[in-house]
């Protein structure tokens, strides 16, 4: 009879690297299709124009970065108070592992391991642990417990895709940035991961590389150049589910985990790609924080990219299996930021 | 509104090698494969029909039959492809560890591809093909991305997880179930021209790395299973409804032969589990395509019908298209491996 801890956490790159985390609105600024209400503060939301203050959201970034260090810490400390037999991370693939040799929706990463250096060839500059362009991590996998699930799902009916060894990345951003934020204090992370890979991208995983966009560079795109869709937000809660089910049924304990930002602002149209929807992304976290699923397992893929919840679809497989096991958060946290990309989220769920 | 023909045929490796080269997987397993029992590599101790096959010449005369009248289906199943006119061929088939190897297994994949480019003689180790063309020789079939993306879209917006590629990844192209496929839809060479989405369908499942997809061990460590035949009939279902309301005249066609005797153990690896391949034959006939729906893996791989998941497909979208099954023909087999359905779906 398996165990299952379920922790919601980020991947967000701005954490790994010195210096002010907002930077991205002056990008924003300089782009000739910002619209031009947007270039004055004085039309910006009461709070975001707090946020950037008098110092370019100096402060704000301190303090988010803080918050998210420390919230790090305790999700760290659930995990080594659990002892997992592996950790099983939900994360997307954005243009890194998968391209156009093939793009499953769903993949379970059964590797051994892989050795993995994060810091070669980055430009964002200096990383928070002033770690060396060519430290490597290994990171060990669950072969097994991985190829278990995978049987399962797909005994399940979910068309899981699964590998044994990397393609094109040994290991996305999702998931080694989890790793590196799990293991912020630098004590040595030792939990076998099994990457579960979401094509949250969809439409732009080829066609745009899955890359953050400004306003002008989204232009560049046409529709008949998109690729075919993310997965449905309604299936992934499924794939959740059947994911919980699996564990129950198996001799594991483990710990899954959802990883990524919430809105993102560089995916969200109606806001000139500036700010994320911080509205919608309130209305998932009351509805996570109750353990109220109706919104969680009906949204739809459309619904989703409307508001920059791209990435959500993480957090849609945790909520699945939350809703499947009947919890409830016995602890999270919404980390508001409309200047730093994205808000963040952090939960608990204790067996 | 789409217009849709179903088709179900084969992709035999065997056929490609003049007959006097016994291309069929007995002849090499008779020679090299342990576990085939030492007695039972006397054709004295095989059933009757299969010493008929053997026969004076070690089953070649028997093997020339059995191939015209496979490749007599093939011209039949071309005229009606013609009749048809469609826009494109839909055609499920398996991977057998060729595109698809360790660094990736989906269940299922939609080739989008701008061309299909291959050279199946490659496989053929160094034996002469049936055309007398040059062992190099690399052939060109049109993709059609714009529907293999428009059909991988609406089945994920339907619920079903499907991957898709835009370009190979392993192997010489494409992998032999539609390349082979095609080489005999053009058996006379006088030229096919219907675009080509394949899909593949992981029909090899604990076997596809371990095996390599064939019937030869590499690892004792079993992989995932194949998609289940109720997931394969759901994804047949799924397709026929997505293509039906779609703009195009669609051939939705399933190649692969059933009951593999390299994947029947019961039988020993030496001939196919026809008794089991018979049972299947009858539902479709009787148009049940519930009980394909119903089947078991473990009982389909107990009987080495591992390949006939890319049928399940077919039959999934003839239950939803309310067609009925015209056989062209059914041969079967004792020596060569498996027995071959030719058929169409109206």
């Amino acid at each position: 009879m398996g165990e299952i801890l379920g922790l919601g956490i980020t991947h967000y790159p701005g954490l790994s690297y010195k210096g002010n985390m907002t930077r991205r609105i002056k990008t924003l600024l300089a782009d000739p299709l910002l619209p031009e209400r947007l270039r004055s503060t004085e039309n910006w939301h009461p709070t975001m124009r707090a946020q950037w203050s008098t110092d370019e959201g100096a402060a704000h970034s301190d303090k988010h970065r803080a918050d998210l260090i420390h919230y790090f810490r305790k999700a760290r400390a659930e995990l080594d108070a659990f002892e997992p037999d592996f950790v099983l991370l939900w994360g997307d693939d954005q243009y890194e592992n998968f391209r156009e040799d093939g793009i499953p929706p769903l993949s379970l990463q059964a590797y051994d391991s892989v050795d993995v250096q994060p810091w070669a060839g980055h430009q964002r500059g200096e990383n928070v642990w002033d770690e060396p362009a060519d430290k490597t991590f290994t990171v060990t996998g669950h072969r097994k417990g991985a190829k278990h699930l995978a049987s399962a799902l797909l005994r399940d009916g979910i068309d899981v895709a699964y590998a044994y060894r990397p393609r094109h990345h040994p290991l996305g951003h999702a998931f080694m940035n989890s790793l590196l934020y799990l293991d912020f204090d630098r004590k040595g992370f030792t939990y076998p991961v099994v990457p579960f890979a979401i094509n949250a991208y969809g439409r732009w995983v080829i066609s745009a590389h899955g890359a953050p966009m400004t306003p002008s560079q989204a232009a560049k795109l046409t529709e008949d150049v998109l690729d075919p869709p993310a997965p449905q937000p309604w299936r992934c809660f499924q794939v959740g589910a059947a994911v919980a089910r699996a564990i129950t049924a198996s001799p594991y304990r483990v710990a899954v985990i959802a990883s990524s930002s919430w809105s993102h602002a560089f995916l969200v149209e109606k806001n000139a790609r500036m700010f994320p929807d911080t509205e919608s992304d309130r209305r998932y976290y009351e509805a996570l924080r109750t353990a109220d699923w109706a919104p969680w397992k009906s949204t739809t893929i459309d619904e989703a990219e409307d508001r920059g919840h791209h990435e959500l679809l993480n957090w849609f497989c945790l909520a699945g299996a939350m809703a499947e096991l009947g919890r409830t958060p016995d602890e999270c946290v919404f980390l508001e930021s409309w200047i730093s990309n994205s808000n963040k989220v952090f939960a608990v769920f204790r067996p | 509104m789409g217009e849709i023909l179903g088709i179900g045929t084969t992709h035999y490796p065997p056929g490609l090698v003049p007959g006097e080269y016994k291309p069929w997987p007995l002849a090499r397993m008779l020679e090299t494969d342990p576990r085939i029992p030492a007695h039972l590599k006397d054709p004295a101790r095989w059933p009757e029909p299969m010493r008929a096959e053997w026969g004076h010449d070690e089953g070649v005369t028997a093997f020339a039959a059995h191939r015209d009248r496979v490749f007599r289906a093939f011209r039949t199943l071309l005229e009606e492809i013609d009749a048809f006119r469609p826009d494109f061929i839909l055609m499920w088939g398996d991977d057998q560890y060729e595109n698809f190897q360790e660094d990736v297994i989906p269940p299922f994949c939609v080739l989008a591809y701008e061309t299909l480019e291959f050279q199946p003689f490659k496989r053929i180790r160094g034996r002469p093909n049936i055309w007398a063309e040059p062992n190099d020789k690399t052939f060109s079939w049109p993709g059609q991305p714009v529907a293999g993306r428009y059909l991988a879209s609406k089945l994920i917006e339907a619920g079903v997880d499907m991957a898709y590629a835009y370009r190979p990844l392993h192997g010489d192209g494409v992998a032999h179930a539609f390349a082979n496929t095609l080489l005999y839809l053009d058996m006379d060479r006088t030229g096919f021209p219907y675009p080509i989405v394949p899909v593949t369908v992981n029909c090899y499942g604990r076997d596809v790395i371990r095996n390599q997809g064939g019937g030869s061990r590499y690892s004792l460590e079993e992989d995932p299973p194949s998609p289940s035949p109720r997931r394969c009939f759901e994804v047949g279902q799924a397709t026929a409804r997505i293509l039906r309301e779609s703009p195009w005249r669609v051939v939705l066609m399933a190649s692969s032969s059933w009951s593999h005797a390299f994947l029947t153990e019961k039988n020993h690896f030496l001939y196919p589990d026809l008794v089991a391949d018979r049972v299947l034959l009858e539902q479709l006939r009787a148009g049940d395509y519930e009980s394909w729906r119903n089947l078991p893996l473990a009982q389909l791989e107990a009987s080495g019908q591992h390949e006939v998941l890319n049928w399940v497909c077919l039959a999934g979208a003839a239950a939803e298209l309310g067609a009925k099954m015209e056989l062209v023909d059914w041969v079967e087999t004792w020596m060569f491996n498996a027995p071959k359905c030719q058929a169409i779906f109206r």
